[in-house]
């Protein structure tokens, strides 16, 4: 029997006096999870827990039976990981392809001709090549969308977390978020 | 040569089958194409081909010697673009202040005020050089494998080295103090690194306006106290040293605190 892909265990987080969330034991296998709830029921802390964003206060989490509250394995697991953040972290006056290319620094693609291919490659999965050179502030709402997810997929994440509500996929009003976790590895470009 | 003939060269030498439909110059025929390598190569062409031409800065960073995974952290941050912007115009100004305002009156008096508010100028970009109030991208960068560590210290390192190369210039305008003028300089790094190790706690907003209270308030108390000469003299030099080295060490040992966001 393999090791679930994230297991938590005895989850306690607040912000400040507030319970922000509580979880008994929950286990994650390989494929796609989505996180449903009212407002300020703890998915995004949740999200942000799993995406080694947030620190843990108190219980355990393994993902791929990695302890995120261990550096180096923290560091395993950001360099799987896509992430989209609830905001979508996108400076205005930056350009699309230069702010891929940034995004590719961080994620130690440190040769400047391969953050390029990224980048295209990127771009053109999610249709936005043919404005990498406009400012993202010059984009619509959802082609800015677009482009947070165009940031996740540079080198080749085999996890997912996403703290969107995602429209095209949100039936009701109600904000909600979204994670996946999945195996499908996509062709380097 | 042909584009063909390139094609079946460089498969000879990589021992690979050729690429390019249609016969080659000795009359060749392909073997089996792979569209789908095919298709990879062209975008890679492609993608060299329309690469936009490198920033002004970026072409003088590679020039210096600067990582390709570096010149990115450093050109292409918005944060660090403003702080980079708000250092260099606080320094410039300065320097014109510095410049202008030189008679022998209160040229005395104009040099104290020059040697307590030039370490400060590095502090405002680094204050807006890292964290969550002054980066759109603070999160995504926490998700990403970069050491948080590296990336404050680029940026800091790049704020904190324009700034100072624009305050040394002011420097030499200061009308008088003869060498006394860049006394300044050890205080400016101590400054920064004291404020680089309390921003592993506390927001480097907060971190750098703490720090330069305390500065004024030191330079205040002394200078009532003795003079001018005696407060930026060796005592201050040494002092500024050690509370560099200081500050060196807390920003490396608590390094791990810049690598997630702590809500305890």
């Amino acid at each position: 029997m393999t090791a679930p892909t994230i297991a938590l265990h005895d989850i306690r987080h607040r912000y400040g006096t507030a319970d922000a969330l509580a979880v008994d034991r929950l286990v994650l296998e390989t494929g796609s999870t989505a996180v449903l709830g009212p407002n300020g029921s703890g998915k995004s802390t949740l999200l942000r827990l799993l995406a080694t964003v947030a620190e843990g206060q108190s219980g355990t989490i393994r993902i791929a039976g990695l302890d995120p509250a261990e550096p180096l394995d923290r560091t395993a697991i950001r360099r799987r990981l896509g992430y989209v953040a609830q905001r979508d972290g996108l400076p205005p006056r930056m350009r699309v392809e230069a702010f891929c290319d940034y995004v590719g620094a961080l994620k130690e693609i440190d040769s400047a001709r391969l953050r390029r291919r990224w980048t295209r490659w990127a771009l053109q999965q999610v249709g936005l090549l043919d404005v990498a050179e406009a400012r993202i502030g010059s984009l619509s709402g959802g082609m800015q969308r677009r482009l947070s997810i165009a940031q996740a997929l540079l080198g080749d994440p085999t996890s997912w977390c996403s703290t969107n509500r995602s429209p095209a996929s949100t039936p009701s009003s109600e904000p909600r978020s979204a994670t996946s976790s999945s195996r499908c590895r996509r062709r380097p470009p | 040569m042909s584009i063909h003939e390139f094609d079946a060269a460089m498969a000879r030498a990589a021992g690979r089958p050729r690429f390019l439909a249609g016969p080659g110059a000795d009359g060749s025929t392909p073997d089996a194409v792979s569209s789908e390598r095919l298709a990879l190569n062209f975008a890679a062409i492609e993608a060299e081909l329309d690469a936009p031409a490198p920033g002004a800065l970026a072409r003088i960073l590679i020039r210096l010697g600067v990582g390709e995974g570096t010149v990115p952290l450093v050109t292409a941050t918005p944060a660090l673009r403003r702080s980079f912007v708000v250092s260099v115009l606080v320094a410039v100004l300065f320097a014109l202040s510095a410049a202008t305002n030189n008679t022998a009156a209160d040229g005395a008096d104009r040099i104290v005020v020059f040697l307590t508010m030039a370490p400060l100028v590095p502090l405002a970009g680094v204050a807006l050089a890292f964290g969550p109030k002054v980066d759109p991208t603070h999160e995504v960068a926490l998700a990403a494998p970069i050491d948080g560590f590296r990336l404050f210290l680029v940026r800091a390192l790049t704020v904190v080295g324009a700034s100072t190369l624009v305050l040394l210039l002011a420097s030499l305008l200061v009308p008088t103090g003869g060498a006394h003028r860049v006394a300044w300089l050890l205080p400016s790094l101590a400054a920064t690194s004291v404020t680089m190790a309390l921003a592993t706690r506390f927001d480097p907003r907060l971190a750098a306006g703490g720090v330069a209270v305390a500065w004024i308030a030191v330079v205040t108390i002394s200078v009532a106290a003795v003079d001018a000469a005696a407060t930026f003299g060796p005592t201050m030099q040494v002092l500024s040293l050690f509370a560099t080295a200081a500050g060196a060490v807390g920003f490396t040992r608590r390094r791990r605190r810049l690598d997630a966001i702590s809500d305890r």
